[in-house]
């Protein structure tokens, strides 16, 4: 007992050590003065929902806004908290509100936080696992000690300043430990179901990939107890019944069921519409190959034996202790080892990716436009306790082994072997840490000459903020990652970067698969005056060597940042939509971008995008799409290489239109227009992102929009006529009936277990 | 008596030894000797990580320690730094490599008769070792020819036999040295830990495996502190389309379909719909594999070494005759596993015939191998011409599949009709992969020319990429899609001025659709010009493409075509820089 409460106390002890350790390393994250990675857009995320928030505490904006809203800073707009993490955006941003802190300082210490208490959520589910506390503390250890080279793994690569920025990554990354133990720890020996399902929770509303890989492990902790137990029968079969038939093992699936139900019912409002509407998101061809399909057998494999999966830049220790561990894993009949042993191989076979299996891997739902790479997370999640075992049990059985070999003499062979062991850790320490702490001082270093620059550079820049915030604006253009805009930086922070992040709506952000006109508004020509019109951009913010068109007049420059003015500009376009183009959401690709090469944008005409089985009857011509470069038109098929199905000109229009006003809303867009005469075609075009969830009334009568290229909200406007017309994103109806039933559900389940435990 | 017949042993192995020493003295294979010597000699003066990243080093990585070994000695003796070091007739060498062959052999006579002994059958033990030491395939392999079979058949059959001591760690040392050593014993891993499960459970299993792992990291240590074990990965893997024809020199079924040219035929041609020849033989080899995995499976405990081993002998005739590649000397190790399957028969009879299968093993074995040998030098007496050569051939196939049939038919017959309903599904699997491939053959649909195999490539820079941008060649950080001008396409060749890429489509099409440019990641002035040629004829020739022109299409008849060429060639005098080009969604139409 005593020994325990010692070997405790060292263990608490190292731990705190290696969060102090954490907390010198990093300490450079908390004076971050413009970021340069993933966080641009995670911090954009949290002034978006500050802004929600004071809608909605003005009375001005329902609360449901904060769970799903379109956010017009990038690609055209997009409803993307319908699909991604938006709780912990909404918390943050209320805790900036009532502390008065500002966001960038709070974004910045809630991160530092996380990153430097990351290995305690490791130590605490451990010790939920059912691990030592010496065993904790090396999987504590182990956490805080992988690193590799930016691989988005759970390492500081994925975090830090100078690596990727994945603050959400991070935040699901605390309480993903902690939802495999307590739901391994429920499925196994009944404890902890209210930690499971709350930890679950959390998980997914930090990130919903990661939640999905952890939970996919769940049913083979059924399988891992089910191969730990001793079964009757002579033959395999009848081994193979008994043991399915067993009391132990039906109460194992029925944990496991019910432990799957709760979390599938606390977290249905954003998984049921996250499926129901998937083909409203994009599948971003900018996005490189490996993050769909991952790396492979061959790379994988010289990866692990290389030690690249943990050990980047520093002997394979880990990764060697985790190669030994797995099969060591399968050496013990023990439930926990067993499940750490199977779900690692998943795991690898995941991060092998889709390159060997082909589509057979989309069966799985989800998989299809899932990021098969980041299963490099799951994998070394799991690797972290397979090395804390292993560690902890060849240490146990060195030490049985000396004292049934050296007898009467074991104690000192004991002690030669603790001071052997102690020299062994000193020097496995000092190799470990070493490009930790290199990368890190290189972190600190990046970070203070990042700050001279945006320090330099911040006084310019907030007059060009100030200047585009009063401006009667549209969006704002300022370069694109593949071309000056890459270089045309606030501190080191991309300008067309900034701008969105600091809530000027602006085109070409770095392309994500979030937005379907993502894949087209990097095709904006900045010298042609009707790109500016089918993106509705009215300023250009420029440095001085881009010659810009005669159109775009300079209004202003703050130093080495020239706006210019382009025409006035309009949310609304008005033109004809007699074609419509039906395939699967990712033919749609190649026809949208000759379609803007062609007189179609200028002349108005937009191609309805249909998802449809069947072609749309009311269009005059029907194009069906086979895959991005095949059609069928009037009975032929072709390839966009050999035939245009885009007519150019052919419906110009004869209709002559008045807009009488236009007017941007909370949520929307309004806009009134004379129609002079009927017109089968016509339609009204909103130029934001498509998407169910608006809502579009005319002349007060509510009216389904449908998409048109690129992806914008057409409305039909068929008659002669003044039509008002308002568009208004709302929350989705089924998102608002499962979030009911997110909530009831667990007090439903609180209640239960009060009233249970009250009898 | 024992005695007497310990002494009458002791008397053949000595024998066997002067046979073989009386052979050091040939030239041997001389390419396999210049090998050896070149990757022994940077072996030991640049050490292993050296050898493997520069030169054409293609065996596995615990044979660099041999080589190094036998260049070691060579030194202490002889300098290996003047020409005499490289001449054919360098007695010291050839004597050092021989060496561990001629010690190999003993230690495979010594074990097969251990074998015997411990399976209660001393006396056919003894018999079946002086067989083997004094077979002509042992004494040509290993102190003719120079190769190192033996060795790792040695390697091998001492992991056999340590499992039938039940010593299941030290086997699993014994065998992972063996499959470092001589490549050819990777084809036994799956089966050897399918009996470890079988026999120690999955505990046992994983032990085993845990042992393995140990030995590799062993081997592979200056690898890993080096950061270089993707080098030991290439090397695992660079065997696998070494040589793409369909037979070296293996008197097999592959042979016969090539017209006795085994060596002059691609292992790319289509033999079934568009199921290519290696393809096919690899299908044929899973059957056979799974069959083999399914006798020792479904083994109870006390008959599952018998079975094992009897697996094991199915793999090695399957190794040879089912797959394309496959050397003349792949059969070796049948000349170990032959005697461990009688010793495991119960009746004498069953042993005698076994005794007789072995005889003629032997005798059809070696023809296949001296006559290979002799394709290539004239060092061994054969007073015939090619022609007869390749007869003799011919009637040496038949003899290797019907001796493979008998094998098939005496041993595991049986268990064909046990598991018949088991085979059946793997068949039936086989069979639905296969028509899962040939579907849209079969229906006349489009078939993707990006899932052929080329029986041919060629290219100026880097190579042909399936699929993604010819950029994509240099690793994961450079995979592209492919795409013109920002159009994309899905499927496709990325490809680089000036290349050739060779399809056999045996006249099986009509037609070729394909598009086809300069990649989006091609030099803003690359211009060049695509071709199409069938049997040596040009059936296309594009107008000069640029790297800002739109994706163009073509559609060629290929009526009867063969052999179908798609070139990608700048025009004269122009530089192929940046000449990233794409046959974009290329299909072939019945």
């Amino acid at each position: 007992m005593k020994k325990e409460f010692v070997t405790k106390i060292i263990s608490i002890f190292f731990l705190i050590g290696i969060v102090f350790f954490n907390a010198y390393l990093h300490s450079a994250e908390l004076g971050i003065q413009s970021e340069v990675n993933d966080n641009i857009f995670q911090f954009a995320l949290v002034d978006e929902a500050k802004t929600i928030w004071s809608n909605v505490l003005s009375g001005r904006q329902s609360v449901m806004y904060l769970f799903d809203s379109h956010n017009e800073r990038w690609n055209e707009g997009f409803a993307l908290s319908n699909y991604y993490a938006h709780l912990p955006q909404a918390l943050l941003s209320f805790a900036s509100i009532v502390s008065g802190i500002d966001t960038k300082t709070l974004f910045n210490v809630i991160k530092y936080l996380f990153l430097i208490l990351l290995p305690v959520s490791f130590f605490i589910s451990a010790r939920v696992f059912g691990l030592s506390y010496v065993a904790s503390l090396i999987a504590a250890f182990a956490s805080h000690a992988i690193i590799t080279d930016g691989l988005y793994g759970i390492d500081m690569t994925s975090f830090l300043w100078r690596g990727w920025g994945l603050s959400s990554q991070l935040f699901g990354l605390m309480f993903a430990p902690l939802a495999l133990s307590f739901s391994y720890q429920y499925i196994v020996n009944k404890k902890y179901l209210v930690a499971a399902v709350l930890c679950n929770f959390l998980l997914a509303q930090n990130h919903m990939g990661i939640f999905f890989m952890v939970s996919i492990s769940y049913p083979l902790i059924f399988f891992a107890v089910i191969s730990t137990q001793n079964s009757s029968g002579e033959s395999g079969l009848a081994r193979l019944v008994s043991l399915f038939k067993s009391e132990h093992t039906q109460e194992t699936a029925r944990r496991l069921a019910y432990l799957a139900l709760l979390v599938a019912i606390v977290l249905s409002y954003i998984f049921v519409p996250f499926f129901l509407q998937g083909q409203y998101r994009n599948f971003s061809l900018w996005d490189p190959i490996w993050k769909f399909d991952s790396f492979g057998l061959l790379q994988t494999a010289m990866w692990l034996v290389n030690g690249d999966l943990f050990d980047f830049g520093r002997l394979p220790i880990i990764s060697y202790l985790t190669m030994f561990g797995f099969l060591y894993m399968f050496s013990q009949k023990k439930p926990l080892y067993r499940f750490l042993g199977i779900s690692w191989i998943l795991y690898l076979i995941f991060f092998i990716g889709r390159r060997p299996f082909g589509p057979i891997i989309d069966v799985i739902p989800g998989f299809s436009e899932f990021h098969v790479h980041r299963f490099i997370v799951a994998f070394q999640l799991v690797s972290v306790y397979i090395v804390a075992l292993f560690c902890v049990d060849v240490v146990a059985r060195i030490v049985a082994y000396i004292r049934v070999k050296f007898g009467k003499n074991a104690l000192l062979a004991e002690k030669v072997g603790f001071i052997f062991a102690c020299l062994v850790a000193v020097f496995m320490f000092y190799v470990v840490e070493k490009p930790l702490v290199a990368y890190s001082h290189t972190n600190k270093i990046w970070i203070a000459e990042a700050n001279e620059r945006y320090i330099k550079d911040e006084r310019d820049y907030k007059k060009v903020l100030s200047y585009l915030s009063s401006a009667p604006i549209g969006r704002v253009y300022a370069g694109r990652p593949g071309n000056w805009g890459r270089d045309f930086t606030v501190g080191d922070t991309a300008i067309y970067m900034a701008l969105s992040r600091d809530g000027i709506p602006g085109i070409a952000f770095a392309p994500e698969s979030w937005s379907p006109n993502a894949e087209f508004d990097q095709f904006f020509n900045e010298l042609d005056k009707h790109s500016y019109e089918l993106f509705n951009v009215t300023h250009v913010v420029a440095p001085a060597f881009v010659e810009m068109p005669e159109f775009a007049k300079q209004a202003k420059q703050f130093g080495k940042y020239i706006i210019y003015e382009t025409t006035p500009q309009s949310w609304f376009a008005f033109g004809s939509s007699s074609s419509v183009a039906t395939g699967n959401k990712t033919d749609f690709v190649n026809i949208t971008h000759l379609w803007m090469t062609t007189k179609g944008p200028k002349n108005g005409e937009y191609p309805e995008v249909s998802y449809r089985k069947n072609p749309n009857p009311f269009k005059k011509n029907d194009i069906v799409l086979h895959d991005k470069q095949t059609f069928t038109f009037r009975g032929k098929t072709r390839r966009l290489s050999e035939e245009n199905p885009l007519y150019d000109g052919h419906d110009k229009q004869k209709v002559t239109v008045a807009k009488k006003s236009e007017k941007k809303t909370i949520a929307g867009y309004s806009a009134t227009f004379d129609v002079s005469q009927d017109c089968e075609y016509c339609v009204v075009v909103l130029k934001q992102t498509f998407h169910p969830n608006w809502q579009v009334k005319v002349n007060g009568e509510l009216v389904s929009a449908y998409p048109v290229f690129p992806f914008y909200i057409a409305v039909p406007v068929q008659k002669a006529g003044i039509y008002t017309i308002e568009a208004e994103y709302r929350p989705g109806s089924v998102k608002t009936l499962f979030l009911i039933l997110s909530v009831i559900a667990p007090c439903v389940m609180v209640m239960s277990r009060v009233m249970r435990k009250t009898r | 008596m024992k005695k007497n017949e310990g002494i009458i042993f002791i008397l053949f192995i000595v024998l066997g030894l002067f046979i073989r020493l009386l052979f050091i003295p040939h030239t041997g294979f001389e390419a396999d000797m210049a090998y050896w010597k070149g990757w022994g000699l940077a072996a030991l003066d640049k050490g292993p990580i050296w050898l493997v990243n520069n030169t054409n080093y293609n065996y596995p990585p615990a044979f660099i320690y041999v080589l190094q070994a036998i260049n070691f000695v060579y030194a202490l003796i002889q300098s290996p730094y003047n020409t005499s070091y490289w001449a054919n007739t360098n007695i010291l060498y050839l004597l050092l490599v021989k060496a561990i062959t001629i010690v190999a052999d003993i230690g495979v006579t010594l074990l097969i008769a251990q074998f015997g002994a411990k399976c209660g059958k001393r006396r056919w033990g003894m018999l079946f070792a002086i067989v083997y030491l004094l077979s002509p395939v042992s004494i040509f392999d290993g102190s003719i020819w120079g190769q190192v079979d033996q060795f790792g058949l040695f390697f091998f059959l001492g992991a056999m036999y340590l499992l039938l001591l039940e010593k299941p760690f030290s086997a699993s040392i014994v065998f992972t040295l063996s499959f470092l050593l001589k490549f050819q014993n990777i084809m036994f891993i799956p089966l050897f830990f399918v009996y470890m499960y079988k026999r120690y459970e999955i505990k046992g299993m994983a032990r085993s495996l845990f042992v393995s792992l140990a030995v590799f990291v062993l081997i592979t240590l200056p690898f890993i502190v080096g950061y270089e074990m993707d080098a030991v990965i290439n090397l695992l893997i660079v065997n696998a389309d070494w040589f793409p024809h369909m037979s070296l020199n293996a008197f097999n079924p592959w042979w016969l379909y090539s017209g006795l040219s085994g060596l002059d035929m691609s292992d790319k041609h289509l033999v079934f719909g568009i199921t290519n020849a290696k393809q096919f033989g690899l299908y044929m080899f899973i059957i056979l594999y799974a069959f083999a995995t399914i006798i020792v499976f479904f083994s109870k405990k006390q008959d599952l070494l018998r079975r094992f081993i009897l697996a094991q002998a199915l793999v090695v005739f399957g190794f040879f005759h089912l797959l394309t590649e496959s050397h003349e000397r792949y059969l070796y190790h049948l000349m170990g596993l032959v005697p461990l399957v009688a010793f495991f028969q119960t009746q004498s009879r069953r042993i005698l015939l076994t005794f007789v299968y072995y005889l003629l093993f032997i005798l059809s074995f070696f023809l296949n191998m001296y006559i290979a040998f002799q394709f290539f030098y004239q060092s061994v007496w054969w007073p015939f011409d090619k022609s007869f050569s390749l007869l003799v051939s011919f009637f040496v196939s038949w003899a290797n599949i019907v001796l493979f049939g008998a094998f098939v038919l005496i041993y595991s017959r049986k268990y064909i009709v046990r598991y018949a309903l088991f085979l059946s599904v793997v068949i039936a699997c086989v069979i639905g992969v296969i028509a899962v491939q040939n579907m849209p053959y079969i229906a006349k649909k489009p078939i993707a020319l990006s899932t052929l195999k080329p029986i041919q490539q060629t290219q100026q820079y880097a190579k042909p990429v399936f699929d993604m941008t010819v950029n994509s060649h240099f690793g994961w950080k450079k995979w592209n899609r492919l795409s013109v001008n920002y159009f994309y396409y899905d499927k496709g060749i990325g490809s680089h001025a000036n290349s050739a890429i060779t399809y056999s489509v045996k006249g099986k099409f009509q037609t070729l659709k394909t598009d086809y440019g300069i990649d989006t990641e091609g030099g803003p002035e690359a211009e060049v010009l695509f071709i199409v040629e069938g049997d040596g004829k040009e059936l296309f020739r594009s107008k000069p493409m640029g790297r800002f022109d739109m994706p163009k299409t073509a559609m060629l008849d290929i009526a009867g075509v063969d052999m179908l060429v798609l070139k990608i060639k700048t025009e004269k005098g122009k530089s192929i820089n940046g000449a990233h080009a794409d046959w974009l969604d290329p299909v072939l139409l019945r």
